[in-house]
Formats: structure tokens, sequence, C-alpha cells
């Protein structure tokens, strides 16, 4: 009886479960194993955008649909009124993937990106009727406007010198524009004709310059699903290789071009990487400036298109900022520095005047010496200056130079100062050969150990060490002394324009650790001060070791300025 | 008529030796203490306290803290605060300027190049703080 009980449930619930597959099955339309994958989108015409009967359509769907065919998927679809939205749907798990999105390193936490289905160019627009008044190649000052968080965002911030005013939307940015409030405007180009028809916005717009930055777009599938993006991705490049890729690419953005097949594009992409490293080997420095300024537009536009070239353009806007806000420094500290003295010669030769009334010989004598001890500081200080530009303008000539003798070059042109301090300038361990430039090398030292003499030696008898340190990409060159030491709060300013720490002025020019920190600078190092052990202070200046390499043009002594070297003052 | 007790700090001797000269051209019986550097100063200061002095000459480029740190030191320093400080630089910009006032500074001269006008100025500065310090009569 109880057996029998037992058989009946086991039927029943055998038939409930067919029940459910039947139903499943039926729903599915006959294919029970295909999955439906819940795809996002939002309107990014002419990738997706809904069509007047509210449908999904676009490049990026068709390419989607056709894809998900080859791959066995069903889609179902759900538009999102921006990508911030539909990559939260992603996230959280009620969507599974986007059709076309620019990748970025934010977007790639929760998406991964199939191969490319499309570059997506972005330039720079205008008003029409100003478009001609803007130089390309030079947008320093002029006022761009970018959209932030999107692929525009990078773009703009490639542009060398321009201001950059970041705006919440495309609709924003056509209303600065039109307002005259920004120059120009960043918009991805399949986008623009679209966005302005759409925001009925009369004013005429035109394209300035080139393309500034191509971008790869691929479909963006959740990271939780890495199995559909494997067979989305393989499908995609089946597809491609045959022709109905080529007959969707066809029908939204007409014929083909003769280069968008893969092969092709594996090509170009290898190109572009050829150019990546070769300017990242520094091959860029060593073509000639004529070919060097026929390039560089196109150069420019290569350069932008990976984000590790926006980083390099990123790094020179930052040097040019540094640059400029030195020079802006300079010529505060020179404005000063240089009245200073004009105050004190103007001044004593009115004292010498009224001396000369008041028949004071001793005065006058004192007014004169002053005088002439101010001129002397103010020509010392001119000399400094010319060595300091000198030192930025003159490209660093890399050869192998033996420090030993270059300290000892150093030790001898200071000599009189060395005497005149009692101090004695040591070496206690041979030091290294390396590959820099000599002239600019006996500058540091030059500098340095004036630098010691001045501030590290203030009674006879004391010692001035110079050591290096060879490291792996870097070699340390070090000179300390013995002296009152520099307080911490003032040690990262030593190496500072005009910084004296000492009261007074009978000594130094303020710009001779500048000069230092300059070279190191042009070696690829840095320049710091450290307070010792047991007391006194230590100067470092770093270089880059640089393997010899045969072909640098760099490599060639500067024959202009190496000879005149050994005749030069420590500045 | 009393005298005035300037207290001068500026590192530049021959600035100092300048000012000085000015300042005893000025008559009134003036006394300078001069120091070198804003550190000197403060210590000076807060040792001697507010009656020491009857007016300070405060250079603003000066080496180690400069002469805007000092000037914001004393006029936070409630001991101080009462000190008249004047302001010497060789820069006119608006920005220094307005930071000097911006620190409660008293007063704001620009060195003049010339002798003569250095006579002229610090013989103002020194009757302006005379009368000023006076006692009531």
């Amino acid at each position: 009886m109880l057996g029998i009980m037992r058989l009946i449930r086991i039927t029943a619930a055998l038939a409930a479960l067919l029940a459910f597959a039947t139903g499943v099955w039926a729903q599915t339309n006959g294919s029970p194993h295909r999955e439906t994958l819940r795809v996002v989108y939002t309107e990014l015409p002419p990738y997706s955008f809904e069509d007047a009967n509210g449908q999904p359509v676009g490049f990026a769907i068709d390419v989607l649909t056709a894809v998900a065919a080859r791959a066995n998927f069903d889609l179902s679809y759900v538009r999102a009124r921006n990508v911030t939205d539909a990559l939260a749907m992603i996230a959280d798990g009620t969507a599974d993937l986007h059709p076309s999105l620019v990748s970025n390193a934010e977007r790639r936490k929760i998406v991964s990106y199939t191969s490319a289905i499309r570059l997506v160019t972005l330039s720079l627009y205008g008003l029409e009727h100003r478009a001609e008044t803007f130089d390309p190649d030079d947008l320093s000052g002029v006022r761009v406007g970018y959209r932030t968080s999107s692929a525009t965002d990078h773009a703009a911030k490639a542009i060398l010198g321009a201001n950059l005013v970041g705006l919440p939307d495309h609709e924003a940015i056509l209303q600065a524009l039109e307002a005259g409030a920004i120059d120009l405007g960043v918009f991805v180009d399949a986008a623009f004709d679209r966005k302005v028809r759409m925001k009925d916005i009369r004013a005429q717009f035109a394209r300035v310059g080139a393309p500034l930055q191509a971008t790869p777009v691929g479909i963006a599938v959740s990271n939780a699903r890495p199995g559909v993006l494997r067979r989305l991705d393989g499908a995609l490049r089946d597809m491609k290789a045959e022709a109905a890729y080529g007959a969707i690419t066809e029908r939204w953005f007409g014929a083909p071009p003769s280069w968008w097949t893969a092969q092709r594009m594996f090509f170009a992409y290898l190109a572009v990487v050829a150019v990546m490293v070769l300017i990242a080997l520094g091959a860029f420095n060593r073509l000639s400036e004529r070919t060097r300024q026929m390039l560089s537009r196109e150069a420019r536009l290569r350069v932008a298109m990976s984000q590790r070239h926006a980083e390099t353009l990123e790094q020179k806007n930052t040097l040019l900022a540094t640059q400029n806000e030195e020079m802006q420094r300079l010529l505060q500290a020179v404005s000063h520095d240089l009245k200073s003295p004009m105050v004190t010669v103007r001044g004593f030769a009115g004292v010498l005047e009224d001396a000369l009334t008041a028949g004071d010989e001793g005065l006058a004598r004192d007014a004169c010496r002053r005088i002439v001890a101010s001129t002397g500081r103010l020509s010392g200080i001119t000399d400094a200056l010319q060595e300091f530009s000198r030192v930025d303008q003159k490209p660093v000539a890399l050869r192998e130079v033996d420090l030993n003798a270059l300290v000892n070059e150093a030790r001898e042109m200071l000599s009189i100062d060395i005497a005149a301090s009692g101090a004695q300038v040591v070496v206690p361990e041979p030091l290294p050969k390396l590959r820099a430039d000599e002239s600019q090398v006996l500058r540091v030292f030059l500098n340095l150990i004036a630098n010691a003499l001045h501030h590290g030696c203030p009674r006879p008898g004391m010692t001035i060490e110079i050591t290096a340190d060879v490291g792996p990409d870097l070699t340390e060159i070090s000179v300390r002394d013995h002296g009152p030491g520099i307080p911490e709060a003032f040690r990262r300013d030593v190496f500072r324009l005009f910084r004296r720490l000492a009261p007074g002025q009978s000594d130094g020019s303020g710009i001779g650790l500048s000069i230092v920190a300059r070279i190191a600078a042009k070696h690829g190092g840095t320049a710091w001060a450290s307070a010792p052990e047991g007391g006194g202070a230590t100067l470092h200046v770093t270089l880059l070791n640089r393997p010899e390499d045969p072909h640098a043009e760099d490599g060639r002594p500067d024959p202009t300025t190496a000879p005149r070297m050994s005749k030069e003052r420590a500045a | 008529m009393s005298p005035v007790r300037f207290l001068l700090i500026e590192d530049d001797p021959d600035h100092a030796a300048l000012i000085c000269n000015a300042i005893t051209q000025a008559g009134r019986g003036c006394q300078i203490e001069r120091v070198a550097s804003g550190e000197a100063a403060l210590e000076i200061l807060r040792r001697a306290g507010p009656r020491r002095h009857d007016v300070l000459l405060l250079d603003v480029n000066l080496p180690g803290m400069d002469g805007l740190h000092v000037l914001e030191a004393l006029k936070r320093d409630p001991a101080l605060t009462s000190l008249p400080v004047v302001m010497l630089t060789t820069s006119a910009t608006p920005p220094d300027l307005e930071a000097a006032y911006r620190h409660h500074a008293n007063s704001y001269v620009v060195k003049p190049a010339s002798f003569v006008e250095m006579k002229q100025v610090m013989a103002l500065i020194a009757a302006y703080w005379a009368d000023v310090n006076a006692p009531p009569e």
C-alpha cells in the first residue's frame, strides 16, 4: 500500500516537471536552450536610438542582432536615460550588455568589451563664421567646452594649452557656443549633426581642424557574464571576416572604406602601436627639427589615439604649466633681485653726495665701496641668469664622462674660493663614469661646491665630501658639508630660484642651485636637500643612467659651449 | 618731542645702512635697533614686549621666514599686536600690497630708489609715530 502511494507521488512530480518544461518550451518558441540577453541601450545615434515606433535601431543594434543570432542568443531591449543609468543596470544585474560603449577605466570595472565594431572620431566644432579664425595647431587660450564624464572629456584634455570648460551635456555645449561663452566644443562626429538638429539650434556650426581622437568602440558585456562576452566576441570576429558585417556598415555609413577589413585594421593598429613604441623610445627626439615640424600634426593625431599618449600630453601640459609658473616666479624674483642692488646704488650715490657736501671722507669711501659691491652683484645676477637660460635652452649632449675628472676640474676652477674659506673638498671613494652632458655635470659640481663653501664652511678647516652611488636607474651624486645645515621647513625651497636662506646677500646670486635642479631635470633626475646624521647638509642630485646609443644625435659634443666652460666661474 | 625707537628688520646690510643713515638724518634723536631675520625679530620682541620699540620697519623679502609671515605672527600675538608695523619692500605689486594690509600692516612703503626720497620718507614715518606715541598733554 505504502509502495503504491510512493509510486503515485513520484509519477505526479514527474508529470508536473514535464508540464513545466513543456510550458517553458512553448514560451521560448521551440528552442529550449537559447538564452535571452537583456540589452540596455541609450540614445547614441547613429549607433543606437529609438525609431518612430519606439523600436531600437542603429548600427550597433544591427551588429548586435546579427552577432547574437550567430552566437545563439535571443535579445530583449530596454532603454536607459543615459549611459550612467545603463551601467548601473548592468552593475546590479538587471541587464547583461550595452551594444556600443566607448571604453574607459571606470566602465571597465563593470563591463568588458568585445573587439571594436566601429571607430568613433571626436572633433572640435565652432560657430561657422568664426571657425576660420582658429588655428587647429595652436589652441592655447581658446575656450573649449567638453562633456564631463564622456569620451569628449579625454579628448579635450589632450588639447594643449586650451582653457577647458566642462559642461553637463551636449545641449549646454551648443548653447554656450551660440552664446559665445566658449569658442569651441568637442563632439563625437557621427552624433554632431543629429544633436544640432534635435536641439533645434539655428546657428551654423563647422568643424575645426582634423579629428582630435579616434576611439575603438565595442559591445560592452557585464563582467558577471564572461561566457557571453567570449561567445559574442567569437561570433563578431567570424562575422567581420565575412560579408555580413560589411553589409551592415554599408547600410549605416555608406560604402565601407577599403581599409575597413579585419586584416587592414589589424595592420592599422599594429602601425599605431609601432608609432607609440617609437615615440616612447624617444625616437621622436631624433627626428630632425624639420621632419618633426612636418610630422607634428599627424603625430599629434596619432598620439591622441591612445590613452598612454594622452597621458604623455598631460605630462607635457603639466610641464608647460610648471615652466610657465617658474617663468612668472623668475620674473618677479628678477625684478626684486635687480631692484634691491639698484636701491643700494642710488641710495649710496645720495649718501656720497651728502658726504662730499659735509666733507666726510670716511662716509664717502664707505658709500663708494658699497656702490662698487652692488654693481658687482648686479652683474653676477645677470651672468647667472644667462647661464640659467643657456642650461634651459641647450639640448643635453650625452657622452661618457668621468666624474673624478669633473670634480678635479671644478676644484681647480674654485681653487681661490676654496683657499679663502680654508675648506677641503674630499672624494672618499673613486667616482663612477656615466653618460651625461659633460659641461652640465661640471656646472652641477661647481655650483654644489660653491654653495657648500658659502653656506657650509663657516670657519676654516671644514670638509666638503663628494660621493656618488650608482643605482639600477639613477646615479646619485651627493655633496655634504658640515655647516649649520638647512632647517627642514626650507629644504624644499633651496633649489628654487632666488631662494636664499642665509641673511645678507653678500654672496650667491640665488640662482646656482636652481641651475643644478634644472640640469638634474634635463638628465631625468631630481635634486633635493637632506640633513645627514652628525650635522651639516647634504645636497643630492640624481641623473638617469643612459645606456650607450650609437645612433643618438645628442651624443655629439656641442662645440659652441663646451670649450667655454673652462673659463667660467661658478654662479 | 620724544625720540622714536625703531626696530629695523632687514637682511640686506646695505639697505639697513641706508635706512639707518636716513633715519639718523631725520633728527629727533631717533634710535634704531637692527636685526637681520624675522626669527630674530620675533625672539627679541617676545622677550622685550611691545614697549621697547615705537615702530617696526619690516622688510618683506627676508630669507627663511619672510616679512609677511613675521607680520602675521606679530599681529596674532596678543602681547605684540599693538606694535605699529611699516612694511618695507622693493615691490609695488598690488598682490603684495593687498597681502600686507590683509595681515593688518599699519603702513606699506616701497623703498625709494633715491636717497633724498628715502630721507623724506623716514622723516615722515618718524614724525607720524612720534606724534602718535606722544604722551597726552
